[in-house]
């Protein structure tokens, strides 16, 4: 093979790379922003919903997403203890959506899914306070928050039952129209 | 294959109505509603340098705080968490600051929610102590 063409091909293939890390870094971008829209409603958010599709459409990529939110969310709002669940919640809902995203599933499915994620979020939430101040203050504080956990489920629950299918087909179009 | 997903979705979903379920039910037996009608109750107040107010009452409140405004001034706002307490009799220890804030305890424990979600039980002692961070 002439090295022109290498050259060539090596060129293509970082303008794609770099495509595709710009296209990730806006995802990151979006769900922050998104996020932070929807803060005045308390634990209504578009965040689940976005990782779920996220994580069906870019794979492993997602977690570069997860990564720049993360720290998007410390540096903007404070590294606290709530910022040490934030490390590996959203990577649990990714594991869960990557497992479950093997098989073709309904939007009724993910709906499912993302209102289990939000009913357990406080409880994935609390294990930061079980090495801060043990057990019980674990317990107390995730019982605590069980009714901002059962808005957060049955916000999730509406949110991608409404939006998963016309977010996922708009996307398949685009992408289908650009490889035609 | 339809019916595969379909099957996977109602489980998903039932398992999402069973977990709602039990957490209902685990909060209600963390937090159990306060009983009407009267109950004696002790609040304690203890500030910065150890001082210490006690007061037997007699209330019909609910929570509380409204059982503790009859003998002290809450000074606080509403939060997604509940009321937080900024002072107690003027008293400031307001963790925004980052140095102290007022810790509630009831019948010797950690409290595990705010003044204004905390059922205020019959023969129940509660207290507003002055906590360094």
């Amino acid at each position: 093979m002439p090295s022109s063409m290498k050259d060539s091909e090596r060129g293509t293939s970082g303008a794609r790379r770099a495509r595709e890390l710009a296209r990730l870094g806006f995802c990151a971008g979006l769900l922050f922003v998104l996020k932070a829209a929807l803060a005045p409603l308390p634990n209504i958010e578009a965040v689940t919903l976005l990782v779920i599709l996220y994580t069906l459409w870019f794979g492993r990529g997602a977690l570069l997403i997860l990564c720049i939110f993360v720290t998007l969310e410390g540096t903007v709002y404070g590294f606290h203890l709530w910022w040490i669940a934030y490390l590996y919640v959203w990577v649990v809902l990714w594991l869960a959506v990557t497992l479950a995203g093997r098989r073709e599933r309904s939007p009724f499915f993910w709906a499912a899914l993302g209102g289990i994620f939000g009913l357990s979020f406080g409880f994935l939430c609390s294990f930061p306070y079980l090495a801060a101040g043990g057990i019980h203050t674990m317990l107390g504080w995730w019982a605590a928050g069980i009714p901002f956990d059962l808005i957060h489920g049955f916000a999730n629950f509406a949110l991608i039952l409404v939006l998963f299918s016309p977010l996922d087909s708009l996307w398949k179009r685009a992408n289908s129209s650009k490889t035609k | 294959m339809k019916h595969l997903t379909r099957g996977s979705g109602l489980t998903a979903a039932l398992l999402f109505i069973v977990l709602a379920a039990l957490m209902l039910a685990v909060r209600g037996c963390a937090f159990p509603a306060a009983p009407a009608g009267e109950k004696q109750i002790t609040i304690s107040v203890i500030y910065a340098d150890g001082a210490a107010e006690h007061f037997g009452i007699s209330t019909r409140a609910d929570c509380l705080k409204e059982a503790a405004e009859a003998v002290l001034t809450l000074e606080g706002e509403e939060t997604a968490y509940g009321f937080t307490i900024y002072a107690v009799n003027g008293a400031e220890a307001d963790f925004r600051k980052g140095e102290a804030y007022w810790a509630i305890y009831a019948d010797g424990g950690y409290a595990q929610s705010s003044a204004d979600r905390l059922p205020v039980l019959d023969g129940g002692t509660y207290a507003f102590i002055y906590e360094r961070l």
